[in-house]
Protein backbone atom coordinates (compact mmCIF):
# COMPACT_ATOMS: atom_id res chain seq x y z
CA UNK A 1 0.00 0.00 0.00
CA UNK A 2 1.68 3.18 -1.13
CA UNK A 3 1.55 6.67 0.35
CA UNK A 4 -0.30 8.05 -2.65
CA UNK A 5 -3.34 5.87 -2.03
CA UNK A 6 -3.26 6.55 1.69
CA UNK A 7 -2.98 10.28 1.16
CA UNK A 8 -5.77 10.34 -1.42
CA UNK A 9 -7.97 8.31 0.94
CA UNK A 10 -7.52 11.00 3.57
CA UNK A 11 -8.86 13.51 1.06
CA UNK A 12 -11.74 11.34 -0.06
CA UNK A 13 -10.34 11.30 -3.58
CA UNK A 14 -10.36 7.54 -4.27
CA UNK A 15 -12.89 5.56 -6.24
CA UNK A 16 -14.85 2.77 -4.59
CA UNK A 17 -12.41 -0.01 -5.46
CA UNK A 18 -9.38 1.92 -4.26
CA UNK A 19 -11.19 2.93 -1.09
CA UNK A 20 -12.03 -0.67 -0.33
CA UNK A 21 -8.43 -1.73 -0.94
CA UNK A 22 -7.05 0.94 1.37
CA UNK A 23 -9.52 0.16 4.13
CA UNK A 24 -8.74 -3.52 3.92
CA UNK A 25 -5.03 -2.80 4.20
CA UNK A 26 -5.62 -0.48 7.16
CA UNK A 27 -7.52 -3.20 8.95
CA UNK A 28 -4.97 -5.89 8.20
CA UNK A 29 -1.61 -4.19 8.60
CA UNK A 30 -0.66 -2.08 11.65
CA UNK A 31 2.28 -0.59 9.75
CA UNK A 32 -0.04 0.72 7.08
CA UNK A 33 -2.33 2.09 9.77
CA UNK A 34 0.60 3.83 11.44
CA UNK A 35 1.72 5.39 8.19
CA UNK A 36 -1.84 6.50 7.49
CA UNK A 37 -1.94 8.17 10.89
CA UNK A 38 1.36 9.97 10.20
CA UNK A 39 0.12 11.38 6.92
CA UNK A 40 -3.15 12.31 8.56
CA UNK A 41 -1.36 14.19 11.31
CA UNK A 42 0.46 16.33 8.75
CA UNK A 43 -2.80 17.04 6.99
CA UNK A 44 -4.54 17.94 10.25
CA UNK A 45 -1.66 20.17 11.29
CA UNK A 46 -1.91 22.24 8.13
CA UNK A 47 -5.69 22.35 8.16
CA UNK A 48 -5.86 23.30 11.80
CA UNK A 49 -3.49 26.25 11.68
CA UNK A 50 -5.15 29.47 10.60
CA UNK A 51 -2.64 32.26 10.12
CA UNK A 52 -4.36 35.47 11.10
CA UNK A 53 -3.78 38.77 9.40
CA UNK A 54 -3.51 41.49 12.00
CA UNK A 55 -6.12 44.22 11.88
CA UNK A 56 -3.58 47.01 11.37
CA UNK A 57 -1.94 45.08 8.55
CA UNK A 58 -5.33 44.58 6.89
CA UNK A 59 -6.10 48.27 7.21
CA UNK A 60 -2.77 49.14 5.60
CA UNK A 61 -3.39 46.71 2.77
CA UNK A 62 -6.94 47.91 2.13
CA UNK A 63 -5.77 51.53 2.07
CA UNK A 64 -3.00 50.67 -0.39
CA UNK A 65 -5.41 48.74 -2.62
CA UNK A 66 -7.91 51.61 -2.56
CA UNK A 67 -5.15 54.07 -3.43
CA UNK A 68 -3.83 51.95 -6.27
CA UNK A 69 -7.29 51.37 -7.67
CA UNK A 70 -8.21 55.02 -7.45
CA UNK A 71 -5.20 56.12 -9.47
CA UNK A 72 -6.72 54.87 -12.67
CA UNK A 73 -10.18 53.39 -12.50
CA UNK A 74 -10.20 50.18 -14.43
CA UNK A 75 -12.61 50.12 -17.33
CA UNK A 76 -14.51 46.93 -17.90
CA UNK A 77 -13.47 44.75 -20.78
CA UNK A 78 -15.43 46.28 -23.61
CA UNK A 79 -17.15 44.61 -26.46
CA UNK A 80 -15.59 46.30 -29.41
CA UNK A 81 -18.19 44.81 -31.70
CA UNK A 82 -20.63 47.44 -30.50
CA UNK A 83 -18.39 50.34 -31.43
CA UNK A 84 -18.17 52.33 -34.64
CA UNK A 85 -15.59 51.57 -37.25
CA UNK A 86 -12.82 54.04 -37.99
CA UNK A 87 -11.46 54.44 -41.50
CA UNK A 88 -8.73 51.96 -42.09
CA UNK A 89 -9.23 50.15 -38.82
CA UNK A 90 -10.70 47.03 -40.38
CA UNK A 91 -7.73 46.79 -42.67
CA UNK A 92 -5.39 47.05 -39.73
CA UNK A 93 -7.33 44.46 -37.75
CA UNK A 94 -7.47 42.09 -40.67
CA UNK A 95 -3.76 42.44 -41.23
CA UNK A 96 -3.12 41.67 -37.58
CA UNK A 97 -5.50 38.74 -37.69
CA UNK A 98 -3.43 37.23 -40.43
CA UNK A 99 -0.27 38.06 -38.51
CA UNK A 100 1.19 39.60 -41.60
CA UNK A 101 4.82 40.42 -41.96
CA UNK A 102 5.89 37.21 -40.37
CA UNK A 103 9.55 36.78 -39.69
CA UNK A 104 9.50 33.26 -40.90
CA UNK A 105 11.89 30.51 -41.67
CA UNK A 106 14.22 31.25 -38.80
CA UNK A 107 14.86 27.88 -37.32
CA UNK A 108 11.35 26.93 -38.33
CA UNK A 109 10.22 27.23 -34.72
CA UNK A 110 7.73 30.06 -34.65
CA UNK A 111 6.91 33.42 -36.10
CA UNK A 112 6.73 36.92 -34.77
CA UNK A 113 4.13 39.44 -35.92
CA UNK A 114 5.52 42.41 -37.80
CA UNK A 115 6.40 45.20 -35.39
CA UNK A 116 4.67 47.72 -37.62
CA UNK A 117 1.43 45.78 -37.32
CA UNK A 118 1.69 45.64 -33.55
CA UNK A 119 2.29 49.39 -33.45
CA UNK A 120 -0.81 49.90 -35.59
CA UNK A 121 -2.78 47.65 -33.27
CA UNK A 122 -1.59 49.67 -30.28
CA UNK A 123 -2.57 52.93 -31.94
CA UNK A 124 -6.01 51.55 -32.75
CA UNK A 125 -6.55 50.48 -29.13
CA UNK A 126 -5.29 53.86 -27.89
CA UNK A 127 -7.76 55.60 -30.19
CA UNK A 128 -10.56 53.48 -28.75
CA UNK A 129 -9.65 54.46 -25.20
CA UNK A 130 -9.41 58.13 -26.07
CA UNK A 131 -12.95 57.92 -27.34
CA UNK A 132 -12.07 59.81 -30.46
CA UNK A 133 -12.49 56.86 -32.73
CA UNK A 134 -14.72 53.90 -32.10
CA UNK A 135 -14.24 50.89 -34.33
CA UNK A 136 -17.39 49.05 -35.24
CA UNK A 137 -15.68 45.73 -35.00
CA UNK A 138 -12.32 44.22 -34.27
CA UNK A 139 -12.13 41.50 -36.88
CA UNK A 140 -10.70 38.26 -35.63
CA UNK A 141 -10.34 39.49 -32.08
CA UNK A 142 -11.95 38.05 -28.99
CA UNK A 143 -12.47 39.94 -25.78
CA UNK A 144 -11.13 38.11 -22.78
CA UNK A 145 -12.53 38.00 -19.26
CA UNK A 146 -10.46 40.30 -17.12
CA UNK A 147 -9.48 37.61 -14.65
CA UNK A 148 -8.16 35.41 -17.43
CA UNK A 149 -6.22 38.30 -18.89
CA UNK A 150 -4.76 39.18 -15.51
CA UNK A 151 -3.63 35.62 -15.01
CA UNK A 152 -1.64 35.84 -18.24
CA UNK A 153 -0.20 39.26 -17.56
CA UNK A 154 3.31 39.63 -16.20
CA UNK A 155 3.90 41.30 -12.84
CA UNK A 156 3.36 45.00 -13.33
CA UNK A 157 3.72 47.93 -10.93
CA UNK A 158 0.52 49.10 -9.28
CA UNK A 159 0.52 52.26 -11.35
CA UNK A 160 -0.15 50.27 -14.50
CA UNK A 161 -3.87 49.59 -14.78
CA UNK A 162 -5.06 47.05 -17.31
CA UNK A 163 -7.86 48.42 -19.45
CA UNK A 164 -8.46 46.02 -22.28
CA UNK A 165 -7.37 42.59 -23.40
CA UNK A 166 -7.69 41.12 -26.85
CA UNK A 167 -6.74 37.65 -27.92
CA UNK A 168 -6.03 36.77 -31.51
CA UNK A 169 -4.58 33.33 -32.06
CA UNK A 170 -1.15 33.21 -30.47
CA UNK A 171 -1.06 36.95 -29.81
CA UNK A 172 -2.57 38.50 -26.70
CA UNK A 173 -2.70 42.28 -26.46
CA UNK A 174 -2.95 43.79 -22.99
CA UNK A 175 -3.57 47.52 -22.92
CA UNK A 176 -2.59 49.45 -19.81
CA UNK A 177 -2.92 53.05 -18.77
CA UNK A 178 -0.15 54.64 -16.78
CA UNK A 179 -0.90 57.01 -13.92
CA UNK A 180 -0.56 59.80 -16.46
CA UNK A 181 -3.19 58.25 -18.66
CA UNK A 182 -0.71 57.15 -21.31
CA UNK A 183 -1.74 53.94 -23.09
CA UNK A 184 0.81 51.16 -23.25
CA UNK A 185 0.29 47.94 -25.14
CA UNK A 186 1.93 44.73 -24.02
CA UNK A 187 1.78 41.95 -26.58
CA UNK A 188 2.35 38.38 -25.47
CA UNK A 189 3.10 36.23 -28.49
CA UNK A 190 3.26 32.49 -27.87
CA UNK A 191 6.22 30.74 -29.46
CA UNK A 192 9.97 30.72 -29.37
CA UNK A 193 11.26 32.26 -32.58
CA UNK A 194 15.02 32.29 -32.88
CA UNK A 195 15.32 35.99 -32.23
CA UNK A 196 19.05 35.82 -31.66
CA UNK A 197 19.61 35.18 -35.33
CA UNK A 198 17.68 38.20 -36.44
CA UNK A 199 16.96 41.80 -35.55
CA UNK A 200 13.17 42.01 -35.15
CA UNK A 201 12.01 44.45 -37.79
CA UNK A 202 15.04 46.65 -37.55
CA UNK A 203 15.14 47.08 -33.78
CA UNK A 204 18.54 47.21 -32.16
CA UNK A 205 19.81 44.50 -29.83
CA UNK A 206 20.41 45.82 -26.33
CA UNK A 207 23.18 44.97 -23.93
CA UNK A 208 20.96 42.48 -22.16
CA UNK A 209 20.54 39.16 -23.98
CA UNK A 210 17.25 38.35 -25.63
CA UNK A 211 16.16 41.96 -25.93
CA UNK A 212 15.73 44.49 -28.74
CA UNK A 213 14.39 47.99 -28.64
CA UNK A 214 14.15 51.28 -30.42
CA UNK A 215 11.83 53.92 -31.86
CA UNK A 216 9.59 52.85 -34.70
CA UNK A 217 7.72 55.67 -36.38
CA UNK A 218 5.98 57.63 -33.63
CA UNK A 219 6.14 54.77 -31.14
CA UNK A 220 8.72 53.24 -28.87
CA UNK A 221 9.05 49.49 -29.03
CA UNK A 222 10.84 46.85 -26.99
CA UNK A 223 10.98 43.14 -27.76
CA UNK A 224 11.85 40.79 -24.90
CA UNK A 225 12.42 37.11 -25.49
CA UNK A 226 10.69 35.29 -22.66
CA UNK A 227 10.47 31.60 -21.95
CA UNK A 228 7.97 30.29 -24.45
CA UNK A 229 6.75 33.79 -25.18
CA UNK A 230 7.90 36.96 -26.84
CA UNK A 231 6.85 40.20 -25.21
CA UNK A 232 6.49 43.33 -27.32
CA UNK A 233 5.88 46.61 -25.53
CA UNK A 234 4.61 49.61 -27.48
CA UNK A 235 4.06 53.11 -26.16
CA UNK A 236 4.12 56.62 -27.52
CA UNK A 237 6.29 57.87 -24.69
CA UNK A 238 9.86 56.76 -24.04
CA UNK A 239 9.67 53.94 -21.52
CA UNK A 240 12.17 55.53 -19.17
CA UNK A 241 10.15 58.75 -18.88
CA UNK A 242 6.94 56.79 -18.40
CA UNK A 243 8.36 54.74 -15.55
CA UNK A 244 9.93 57.76 -13.85
CA UNK A 245 6.54 59.47 -13.79
CA UNK A 246 4.97 56.34 -12.44
CA UNK A 247 7.48 56.06 -9.63
CA UNK A 248 6.54 59.52 -8.42
CA UNK A 249 2.91 58.50 -8.13
CA UNK A 250 3.02 54.97 -6.84
CA UNK A 251 1.30 54.40 -3.52
CA UNK A 252 3.40 52.58 -1.00
CA UNK A 253 2.34 50.61 2.03
CA UNK A 254 5.62 50.51 3.86
CA UNK A 255 9.28 51.25 3.19
CA UNK A 256 9.91 47.63 2.33
CA UNK A 257 7.05 47.64 -0.13
CA UNK A 258 8.40 50.85 -1.61
CA UNK A 259 11.70 49.10 -2.22
CA UNK A 260 9.91 46.15 -3.72
CA UNK A 261 7.99 48.40 -6.09
CA UNK A 262 11.17 50.12 -7.08
CA UNK A 263 12.77 46.76 -7.77
CA UNK A 264 9.76 45.77 -9.83
CA UNK A 265 9.77 49.02 -11.72
CA UNK A 266 13.48 48.65 -12.31
CA UNK A 267 12.89 45.17 -13.63
CA UNK A 268 10.15 46.43 -15.90
CA UNK A 269 12.05 49.41 -17.20
CA UNK A 270 15.45 47.86 -17.69
CA UNK A 271 14.54 45.85 -20.76
CA UNK A 272 13.03 48.95 -22.29
CA UNK A 273 16.04 51.19 -22.04
CA UNK A 274 17.25 52.36 -25.38
CA UNK A 275 21.00 52.17 -25.07
CA UNK A 276 22.93 54.46 -22.78
CA UNK B 1 -23.85 40.74 -0.85
CA UNK B 2 -25.42 41.75 -4.15
CA UNK B 3 -28.68 40.39 -5.46
CA UNK B 4 -26.72 38.03 -7.68
CA UNK B 5 -24.78 36.39 -4.88
CA UNK B 6 -21.57 38.20 -5.70
CA UNK B 7 -19.89 39.69 -2.62
CA UNK B 8 -18.86 43.29 -2.57
CA UNK B 9 -15.22 44.21 -2.47
CA UNK B 10 -15.60 45.35 1.14
CA UNK B 11 -17.10 41.99 2.11
CA UNK B 12 -14.24 40.09 0.51
CA UNK B 13 -11.65 42.20 2.30
CA UNK B 14 -13.45 41.95 5.63
CA UNK B 15 -14.48 38.31 5.59
CA UNK B 16 -11.91 36.53 3.44
CA UNK B 17 -8.61 38.36 3.81
CA UNK B 18 -7.70 36.02 6.68
CA UNK B 19 -8.18 33.01 4.44
CA UNK B 20 -6.19 34.66 1.66
CA UNK B 21 -3.45 35.49 4.13
CA UNK B 22 -3.25 31.89 5.37
CA UNK B 23 -2.76 30.64 1.82
CA UNK B 24 -0.30 33.42 1.01
CA UNK B 25 1.74 32.87 4.16
CA UNK B 26 1.98 29.13 3.62
CA UNK B 27 3.14 29.71 0.05
CA UNK B 28 5.46 32.65 0.64
CA UNK B 29 6.90 31.64 3.99
CA UNK B 30 7.09 35.01 5.70
CA UNK B 31 4.79 37.83 6.73
CA UNK B 32 6.24 40.58 4.58
CA UNK B 33 5.94 38.64 1.34
CA UNK B 34 2.55 37.24 2.38
CA UNK B 35 1.21 40.76 2.96
CA UNK B 36 2.51 41.83 -0.44
CA UNK B 37 0.82 38.84 -2.04
CA UNK B 38 -2.48 39.60 -0.30
CA UNK B 39 -2.28 43.26 -1.28
CA UNK B 40 -1.76 42.44 -4.95
CA UNK B 41 -4.38 39.70 -4.80
CA UNK B 42 -6.96 42.02 -3.26
CA UNK B 43 -6.23 44.58 -5.95
CA UNK B 44 -6.89 41.93 -8.60
CA UNK B 45 -10.04 40.90 -6.75
CA UNK B 46 -11.27 44.47 -6.63
CA UNK B 47 -10.68 44.96 -10.32
CA UNK B 48 -11.88 41.53 -11.35
CA UNK B 49 -14.89 41.06 -9.10
CA UNK B 50 -17.22 41.85 -12.00
CA UNK B 51 -15.98 38.67 -13.68
CA UNK B 52 -16.68 36.44 -10.66
CA UNK B 53 -19.50 33.96 -11.11
CA UNK B 54 -21.12 32.75 -7.90
CA UNK B 55 -19.55 29.46 -6.90
CA UNK B 56 -16.62 28.56 -4.72
CA UNK B 57 -15.50 32.00 -3.60
CA UNK B 58 -12.61 30.64 -1.57
CA UNK B 59 -11.45 28.55 -4.52
CA UNK B 60 -11.50 31.65 -6.71
CA UNK B 61 -9.61 33.66 -4.11
CA UNK B 62 -7.07 30.85 -3.60
CA UNK B 63 -6.42 30.76 -7.34
CA UNK B 64 -5.78 34.50 -7.42
CA UNK B 65 -3.46 34.33 -4.41
CA UNK B 66 -1.56 31.45 -5.97
CA UNK B 67 -1.27 33.28 -9.28
CA UNK B 68 0.16 36.33 -7.54
CA UNK B 69 2.62 34.16 -5.64
CA UNK B 70 3.74 32.31 -8.76
CA UNK B 71 4.05 35.58 -10.71
CA UNK B 72 6.28 36.96 -7.99
CA UNK B 73 8.33 33.77 -7.86
CA UNK B 74 8.91 33.88 -11.60
CA UNK B 75 9.83 37.54 -11.39
CA UNK B 76 12.42 36.86 -8.74
CA UNK B 77 13.87 33.97 -10.69
CA UNK B 78 14.27 36.17 -13.71
CA UNK B 79 15.62 39.07 -11.75
CA UNK B 80 17.13 38.08 -8.40
CA UNK B 81 16.98 40.89 -5.90
CA UNK B 82 20.27 42.15 -4.55
CA UNK B 83 20.82 44.16 -1.42
CA UNK B 84 22.46 47.54 -1.67
CA UNK B 85 24.40 47.91 1.59
CA UNK B 86 25.24 51.53 0.90
CA UNK B 87 21.53 52.43 0.93
CA UNK B 88 20.54 52.77 4.61
CA UNK B 89 16.81 52.89 3.89
CA UNK B 90 16.99 49.66 2.00
CA UNK B 91 18.91 47.88 4.75
CA UNK B 92 16.55 49.08 7.46
CA UNK B 93 13.47 48.20 5.45
CA UNK B 94 14.65 44.65 4.98
CA UNK B 95 13.83 43.57 8.53
CA UNK B 96 10.43 43.11 10.08
CA UNK B 97 8.94 45.68 12.41
CA UNK B 98 9.18 44.88 16.11
CA UNK B 99 5.53 43.90 16.47
CA UNK B 100 5.73 41.85 13.31
CA UNK B 101 8.80 40.08 14.63
CA UNK B 102 6.91 39.24 17.81
CA UNK B 103 4.01 37.86 15.82
CA UNK B 104 6.40 35.73 13.80
CA UNK B 105 7.89 34.22 16.93
CA UNK B 106 4.48 33.19 18.19
CA UNK B 107 3.64 31.22 15.06
CA UNK B 108 4.41 27.53 14.60
CA UNK B 109 7.57 28.14 12.61
CA UNK B 110 8.42 24.47 12.34
CA UNK B 111 5.50 23.92 9.99
CA UNK B 112 6.51 26.85 7.86
CA UNK B 113 10.13 25.78 7.86
CA UNK B 114 9.12 22.33 6.69
CA UNK B 115 6.91 23.76 3.95
CA UNK B 116 9.81 25.92 2.85
CA UNK B 117 11.87 22.84 2.17
CA UNK B 118 9.40 21.53 -0.38
CA UNK B 119 9.91 22.19 -4.04
CA UNK B 120 7.48 24.79 -5.30
CA UNK B 121 5.17 22.41 -7.18
CA UNK B 122 4.77 20.18 -4.10
CA UNK B 123 4.28 23.15 -1.77
CA UNK B 124 1.61 24.64 -4.03
CA UNK B 125 -0.23 21.31 -4.23
CA UNK B 126 -0.16 20.74 -0.48
CA UNK B 127 -1.17 24.31 0.37
CA UNK B 128 -4.02 24.38 -2.13
CA UNK B 129 -5.26 21.05 -0.79
CA UNK B 130 -4.74 21.42 2.93
CA UNK B 131 -4.86 25.17 3.52
CA UNK B 132 -7.20 26.32 0.74
CA UNK B 133 -9.28 23.12 0.90
CA UNK B 134 -9.41 22.67 -2.86
CA UNK B 135 -10.22 19.30 -4.43
CA UNK B 136 -7.71 17.49 -6.61
CA UNK B 137 -9.66 18.34 -9.74
CA UNK B 138 -9.76 22.03 -8.79
CA UNK B 139 -6.02 22.02 -8.17
CA UNK B 140 -5.45 20.20 -11.45
CA UNK B 141 -7.47 22.82 -13.33
CA UNK B 142 -5.64 25.65 -11.67
CA UNK B 143 -2.12 24.30 -12.04
CA UNK B 144 -2.74 22.82 -15.48
CA UNK B 145 -1.57 19.31 -14.62
CA UNK B 146 -3.47 16.01 -14.60
CA UNK B 147 -5.38 14.97 -11.49
CA UNK B 148 -2.99 12.04 -11.08
CA UNK B 149 -0.08 14.44 -10.87
CA UNK B 150 -1.89 16.42 -8.18
CA UNK B 151 -2.51 13.22 -6.22
CA UNK B 152 1.17 12.34 -6.46
CA UNK B 153 2.34 15.83 -5.50
CA UNK B 154 0.07 16.06 -2.48
CA UNK B 155 1.17 12.63 -1.31
CA UNK B 156 4.88 13.24 -1.81
CA UNK B 157 4.60 16.69 -0.27
CA UNK B 158 2.93 15.32 2.85
CA UNK B 159 5.43 12.49 3.08
CA UNK B 160 8.31 14.93 2.86
CA UNK B 161 6.71 17.19 5.48
CA UNK B 162 6.34 14.20 7.76
CA UNK B 163 10.05 13.39 7.38
CA UNK B 164 11.08 16.95 8.13
CA UNK B 165 8.74 17.35 11.10
CA UNK B 166 9.56 14.06 12.75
Amino acid sequence: MNDELLSAHLDGELDAAETAAVEAALAADPKVAARYAELGSVRAMLRGERIELRRDALERIVSAVDAADAEVKLAPVVSLSSRRRVPGFAAVAAAIAIIAGVVGGVGGTASLPAIGDLVAQHEAAAAVMEGSAMPEEFDGMDDMPMEEAMALAPPMPDGMAMQHAFLDGPTLQLVYLTVDGEPVSLFRHAGEPDLDSMAPDGLSPSESPGMWSGPTGDAYVAVVDGSGFVWVVVSEEPHDDMMDDMMDELPTRSPSVGDRIRDTADWIVEPFRFGD
Amino acid sequence: MSDHGVPTWEEVARDHSGFMYSVAYRLAGNHSDAEDVVQEALLRVKRGLVTYSPGSLQGWLARIVTNVFLDETRRRKRRPQTALPDDPDRVIAGGPAADEDLAMQSLPDHIQAALGQLQEEFRVAVVLCDVAGMSYSEIADHTDVPVGTVRSRVSRGRARLREVLS
